[in-house]
């Protein structure tokens, strides 16, 4: 093959480079066995001429066993043929009473000036072959992994097939994913090769998870406290599950299947409730004063957001790459011809689920959540996201069972879009955002920080962001406290403010769209709070 | 000009078979459970425990062993009880009164002004006591039979003897709690490949045609004379890509690979201190990440061929007391996104089983296939091989403890199978979590394959109980021990057939070059 010829002879005479028999597999495809071959048909033609190899072999096979007269002092024949590898291990390893000698496949790679003396040591060669070939005699054993980077790169970008064809013997169980939890009953999918409980019946498996999932659901909106955890929790999951899905495709597109389960799309569903009135109600004492980014915000609404069931269809959607979503749709055939029955039974358990869900009461999510102590928002260290939150906050809410459609739709477009849903004000900001709440139902308010970051060039980057932190009970009372008197917007005020609040990173955020801040004044506001705007904005009134 | 013969390539991809994890039991677990993380509790709870677990086991022994004694011996249940004269057999735990053993009250004591000895090879002397111990005091144990003992500190065990009348007891003869009960061992382990037409086409290949693991521990990478070449060879043997036909359907036999722990090598701190700088510019990062960069990639090459077992050991970066806990997925980049990779805690029971399928070519391009096919053969599921797996502290630790040319290692991996118990010296001078409730170290059950890494040479052994000895377990046991060596100074890689516990060694070496390493 010419084109190997050409290959092998850049890379030895031009480049100086070592070539393996792995490095030219990937470089051509080939399977392992076969650049052996290659290498070695190289390595014999290009004997004669002026410029030559150098091959370095793999000899394969037993040793003779080495006489040995006493358990722990090497022999005189050993000591003297010290450079031979096995001889050390076999002296000292063995030798002591009890324990067994055991047959030795011993691999030995040896240049080729060595080959002979090599090989008369093998009482029996099962293979030899050329590993690689060099410009050079090879001295130092540590050059034959240089070459393994362009393998770890071919493989890498290969397709995990690919390099089955190339010899490598894959195990069934090999796959991208997560380790599977030990426990079925806690684990997100039917994954049968790995961990499971015990030996009992198999079959039960590949449902159990599905199965249990669906009475996690439908126990859901009764402890509602608890469930919200594990919501939490799945949703976390499912982010990095996000995340995982992309690494993956970079490193094998094929293989990117694992991760995705339904539950995912399930769980991702829940977190558009964030505007709801009735979360203020329900949200949970049990998290924190978390700051959320926008940053967060942004990939959320990417997300598309749907209904339950609904949102598995259509579940990457979002993404930004076609070829992802062909891809997901490809696995979601692959899943469905698969696993129908698992998937049958976890639909009707979503739906089952749901259904209960849809029909609590709105007291009793309110009890569930009101029974529940409140721990102070300050003591809680900010380890949840702020995703955690509003999940938690949307979960009890009563979805009316005939529109939740539609109502998933407003949802989003309050979302991403910023439609005043709730109490259109004429007079309001154009740009506004969905307004979040913090964990004691407090909304929380804006503040602008900067940090500090080193660029790629090692400058410093000072970079004002906005993050959102939730209110204190205490100060958010004084705030009411001071809002009731003016006679403006009772405390069930509705997240809207928008960037009027941007500057008020002062514990005293205005209560009220700047567009009032004439009536603001009326009411009695101090006037020598009044910024410089104010102060302009006086004569025109 | 050396003639080789080219090498066939294999028409059909040769495959490996799947083996399935099965969870061992709570107790078996090493991992430090929430309610266990508190370094409140003082380390007597585990004696406590430890003596209350294995107690009853060395009554029943020594009521079988001595019931039928000239002298009718009778049980004392408190050692400070035992009357002089009068022979009896008494239950407690071994400790060793040895001068040279690292004592904390000495180190307190010490003139800091004087550099401190370096650590000692052994703790043994000849000035050496063994006392036996339980809740009331402690006896002076003495006599040849003692002595001439492999003992350490923390074994429980049943003496026979009289006290003297200077107040030790002079022992006849000595009871421990035997192998523990073994629920696997008459399990059959299915063979996998029986007749395999490939073999027959290369006829010197090695007959290995069952199912096998893989083990091997301190790989040591990052090392100034890491084992590179071997680290390389090792890899592609792993993958079944180098050597001829019957090197890849040997390794086609390999399920799994165990990393018994020193992954990583010690990190030399003797330079460290000239980078230290103000890291205010962000230019200069001290810490190199070169080695787990390294052995990610490395592990991400045999990931993607079998499932890898790693555990820490004590050059890992991981707590140095014993169990030490899974070093976390996420340090290592490639192989953390692969299910087939699993980080384990230091001690580790890993059960497996087989999961039958038939070998086709398609699997890997369906990998939910293969779950859906091996959930069909249910039935066939039937053989658990337990291994118990550690990286070497306790069995290091416990060598210190002994005179080594009568003792050896294996004959101390050996006895604590029949003491029951990983670590006896665990709280004593192996470091280890202050468990309150629990030993996790007693063997509730026999291991299958009892895997040691980390130590000097290779060696392995199978231990035998037939079982008639004891009659309260009936059943026979062994176990295979296997003491794994370094990888990176001997180059050896173990293999375990599953099926009949036979052991094969795969050595790989460089000559006419130099190769770091023990090996030239």
């Amino acid at each position: 093959m010419p084109a190997i010829d050409d290959f092998l002879t850049k890379q030895i005479y031009i480049d100086k480079n070592l070539v393996t028999f792995r490095s030219l597999s990937r470089q051509f495809g080939l399977h392992v066995n076969a650049a052996k071959n290659e290498l070695a048909r190289f390595h014999s033609s290009s004997v004669t001429t002026e410029t030559r190899s150098f091959a370095t072999y793999l000899v394969s096979g037993e040793l003779f066993s080495q006489p040995r007269t006493s358990p722990n002092g090497a022999t005189q024949s050993t000591e003297e043929s010290m450079d031979v590898d096995a001889d050390l291990a076999d002296t000292v390893g063995e030798g002591e009473e009890g324990e067994e000698e055991v047959p030795t496949t011993t691999m030995t790679l040896v240049g080729e000036k060595d080959l002979e003396g090599a090989k008369s040591k093998y009482a029996r060669i099962y293979s030899v072959h050329v590993y690689c070939l060099s410009p050079s005699p090879l001295t130092d054993a540590g050059l034959i992994c240089d070459p393994s980077a362009v393998v770890y790169k071919a493989d890498a970008v290969d397709a995990p097939n690919s390099s089955i064809a190339l010899g490598r013997i894959v195990g069934p169980d090999v796959r991208i994913g997560k380790v599977p939890p030990p426990v079925a009953s806690s684990s997100k999918a039917p994954e049968p090769i790995s961990r499971k409980p015990t030996l009992k019946a198999k079959t039960e498996d590949t449902k159990s998870p599905d199965q249990d999932k669906g009475k996690g659901n439908t126990i859901k909106p009764k402890a509602s406290g608890k469930l919200d955890w594990s919501k939490a929790k799945k949703s976390s999951e499912a982010v990095k599950k996000e995340k995982d899905v992309k690494v993956k495709k970079e490193e094998s597109p094929v293989r990117l299947v694992k991760a995705e389960t339904p539950l995912k799309s399930e769980s991702e569903s829940p977190q558009d409730g964030s505007k709801r009135g009735v979360k203020r109600k329900a949200a949970l004492p049990t998290a924190s004063d978390t700051e959320e980014k926008p940053k967060v915000k942004e990939e959320k609404s990417k997300v598309t957001p749907a209904h339950d069931l609904k949102l598995r269809k259509n579940r990457i959607l979002s993404d930004d790459e076609d070829e992802d979503y062909a891809h997901q749709l490809k696995l979601k055939a692959k899943r469905k011809s698969k696993v129908p029955a698992a998937i049958d039974a976890f639909e009707s358990d979503a739906e089952r689920s749901l259904r209960a869900m849809m029909d609590m009461d709105d007291d009793d999510v309110e009890l569930a959540s009101k029974s529940r102590p409140r721990p102070n928002p300050k003591l809680i260290p900010t380890v949840p996201s702020d995703e955690d939150i509003e999940m938690a906050a949307s979960e009890p809410e009563p979805v009316p069972p005939s529109e939740p459609e539609r109502d998933d739709e407003d949802m989003e477009m309050g979302l991403e879009e910023d439609i005043p849903k709730p109490k259109p004000q004429p007079k309001k900001k154009a740009a506004k955002k969905a307004w979040p709440v913090g964990r004691n139902g407090l909304k929380k308010k804006r503040i602008v920080r900067s940090r500090v970051t080193t660029d790629a060039k090692g400058y410093m980057v000072t970079e004002n962001y906005s993050e959102y932190e939730s209110v204190d009970e205490e100060e958010a009372a004084a705030e009411e406290a001071k809002k009731v008197p003016k006679g403006k917007k009772a405390s069930a005020t509705k997240p809207k403010k928008g960037d009027a609040e941007e500057r008020a990173s002062a514990p005293k955020p205005k209560p009220v769209a700047r567009s009032d801040s004439v009536k603001k004044r009326a009411g009695g506001r101090p006037s020598a709070q009044g910024s410089l705007k104010d102060f302009f904005g006086k004569p025109k009134s | 000009m050396a003639v080789i013969d080219p090498i066939p390539t294999p028409s059909v991809p040769l495959t490996r078979p799947s083996t399935t994890v099965v969870t061992p039991p709570d107790s078996a677990s090493f991992l430090i459970g929430s309610n266990d993380k508190s370094y409140r509790h003082q380390y007597s709870n585990i004696y406590f425990v430890r003596l209350r677990a294995l107690r009853q086991h060395v009554e029943q022994q020594a009521q079988r062993k001595w019931s039928g004694v000239a002298g009718n011996p009778v049980f004392v249940p408190r050692v400070l009880d035992v009357e002089k004269g009068k022979l009896c057999f008494v239950i407690g735990t071994v400790y060793m009164e040895m001068p040279l053993k690292p004592n904390v009250l000495e180190d307190i004591a010490r003139d800091r002004s004087i550099p401190a000895p370096p650590p000692r090879e052994k703790y043994y002397s000849d000035s050496d006591s063994v006392t036996l111990e339980d809740e009331s005091g402690r006896i002076c144990l003495v006599g040849s039979r003692v002595t001439s003992t492999c003992l350490v500190t923390g074994v429980i065990l049943g003496a026979l003897g009289i006290e003297t009348h200077t107040g030790d007891f002079e022992v006849v003869d000595l009871c421990y709690p035997g192998m523990a009960p073994q629920p696997t061992a008459g399990l059959e382990w299915p063979s996998w490949k029986v007749s395999d037409e490939i073999m027959d086409v290369d006829g010197t290949a090695p007959q290995v045609s069952d199912e096998c693991i893989a083990l091997v521990s301190g790989l040591e990478i990052g090392s100034l004379d890491a084992a590179d070449g071997q680290l390389q060879l090792l890899a592609e043997y792993l993958t079944g890509e180098a050597g001829g036909l019957g090197e890849q359907s040997q390794s086609s036999c390999i399920s799994r690979l165990i990393i018994a722990g020193n992954s990583f090598a010690p990190i030399d701190t003797s330079k460290g201190e000239s980078e230290r700088r103000s890291r205010k510019y962000g230019q200069e990062v001290p810490f190199s990440p070169h080695p787990t960069q390294a052995l990610s990639a490395y592990l991400t090459d045999i990931c993607r061929s079998l499932s890898v077992h790693l555990l820490p050991g004590p050059l890992d970066p991981a707590a140095t007391i014993l169990p030490q806990q899974p070093i976390p997925r996420a340090m290592f980049g490639g192989p953390s996104h692969y299910a087939n990779f699993s980080s384990e805690s230091n001690p580790t029971y890993i059960n497996v089983s087989p999961s039958r399928e038939p070998p086709s070519t398609s699997r890997t391009s369906q990998p939910g296939a293969s779950s859906s096919k091996a959930n069909g053969h249910v039935e066939k599921v039937d053989a658990v091989r337990s291994i118990l797996v550690h990286s070497g502290q306790p069995l290091d630790d416990m060598f210190k403890y002994v005179p080594t040319p009568p003792i050896t290692r294996m004959a101390l991996a050996e006895a604590t199978l029949r003491w029951r118990h990983i670590a006896p010296t665990a709280p004593d001078t192996l470091w280890c979590h202050p468990y309150f409730a629990k030993d996790p170290f007693v063997i509730p059950e026999t291991p299958d394959i009892y895997v040691v890494g980390n130590q000097p040479a290779f060696a392995t052994k199978l231990v035998s109980d037939d079982g008639s000895a004891d009659g309260e377990e009936g059943s026979p046991k062994r176990c295979r021990i296997v003491l794994v060596p370094n990888f990176r100074q001997s180059g050896v890689l173990v293999l375990v057939n599953m099926r009949t516990l036979d052991v094969r060694r795969v050595q790989f070496a460089m000559q006419g070059m130099s190769a770091g390493g023990g090996e030239t």
